[in-house]
């Protein structure tokens, strides 16, 4: 579903500070500290824009927009976070929700609804606003950045983050069945693409 | 975590070697740019709900205090017959953020709209598509319930409804 989620990744990787400093500065930026919350940012900008951005294709503006989304959305929801998983695994999920609900916004739209791998492919060396190419400097990632939505969110869901095909299918609302049988998809889609430029 | 291929999807999916380059993908990426100043900006222009700011012991007097206010404003609009908004048009709580507001009157007006358009029924091969635009309507509206106050989820709503009434013209008019 679209609410945040805070149950747990277990082999999420915490933020090397994730102790005392980082609960105090959760609790300052809950009580409405726009520095505690900068501090926050800071710490976990990367972490948050690394895992929209591989979930959207590295589409550059739209990938920053997302991270800006993800950061607003956690600061409203903060009042209500109580500690019961690590902030970061929070934030990660908080982020990857974003990044879900957008794709599931694109996919509403009735020219979406093919996931063509055409549309996707329109993604690959697009520029952002600023005139920057989006261009991946690793073959995997282009690779992966052109799957279809839907695919390529699985994939990195599954063999990227970890996920179960339970909380992949839950949040991407689809059937267990429908994440394997994408993950599947996805898999050969990108050996294909991985061997035709080898 | 996933224990990886343990069940249908099979473990000669993907080569050992790529399975570890794509568990290497998993690392940070920072923006390009900084993006703090945009996000300041944001969330200073959208006030959090006070009512999430408050401990957990205010709620229930708070839900009391409100049910209280509920029922005066109702017993006020009764014995003063009608209230400042069109008839049957609830006031507006005053937790409700902007965002929502907007929402809301997005949807009365969607669902005007749709009245004014009439009951055509839709082709066969359309069912799908406006099955799921209702869906993410709903899907929508309940994560507003959750955020609301993002404007993101506010302009996905208005593109859900000006689709699904752009799908309604084309029946009604086909």
């Amino acid at each position: 579903m679209l609410t945040v989620v805070t149950e747990s990744l277990t082999d999420a990787p915490a933020v090397p500070d994730d102790g005392s400093e980082e609960r105090s500065l959760v609790a300052a930026a809950a009580r409405g500290e726009m520095q505690a919350f900068e501090a926050l940012y800071r710490r976990h900008a990367g972490r948050v824009h690394g895992v929209i951005a591989r979930l959207v294709g590295s589409h550059g503006a739209r990938a920053e927009d997302l991270t800006q989304e993800a950061f607003v959305r956690a600061w409203q929801a903060l009042p209500a976070f109580r500690f019961e998983s690590a902030f970061s695994t929070w934030l990660h999920r908080l982020a990857v929700n974003t990044a879900l609900m957008e794709l599931r916004s694109r996919r509403s739209r009735p020219q979406d609804e093919g996931d063509s791998d055409e549309e996707v492919f329109e993604l690959i060396g697009s520029t952002d606003s600023a005139g920057h190419t989006t261009a991946l400097s690793m073959d995997l990632e282009r690779a992966v950045a052109s799957l279809p939505p839907r695919a390529r969110a699985v994939l990195v869901l599954y063999d990227v983050e970890g996920w179960k095909h339970e909380e992949i299918a839950a949040e991407l609302g689809m059937a267990v069945g429908s994440s394997k049988a994408q993950l599947h998809r996805a898999r050969n889609l990108l050996r294909d693409r991985l061997e035709a430029h080898a | 975590m996933n224990t990886h291929d343990t069940d249908d999807t099979r473990r000669d999916d993907l080569p050992d070697a790529l399975r570890w380059q794509l568990r290497a993908m998993r690392r940070d990426d920072a923006p390009d740019r900084d993006l703090w100043s945009g996000i300041a900006e944001r969330i200073q222009a959208q006030p959090r709900q006070l009512a999430r700011q408050r401990p957990r012991w205010i709620a229930p007097v708070a839900m009391a205090a409100t049910l209280v206010l509920a029922i005066g404003t109702i017993g006020l609009w009764r014995s003063g017959g009608e209230g400042p908004g069109s008839p049957g048009t609830q006031p507006a709580a005053q937790s409700e953020s902007l965002v929502q507001l907007e929402a809301q009157g997005m949807r009365r007006q969607y669902q005007a709209a749709m009245i004014e358009i009439g009951p055509g029924r839709p082709p066969a091969e359309l069912q799908p598509a406006f099955d799921e635009l209702d869906r993410n309507a709903a899907l929508i509206l309940d994560a507003l319930a959750h955020n609301p106050d993002s404007r993101l989820l506010l302009e996905q709503l208005r593109r859900t409804y000006a689709r699904r009434l752009a799908l309604a013209q084309r029946v009604a008019y086909a």
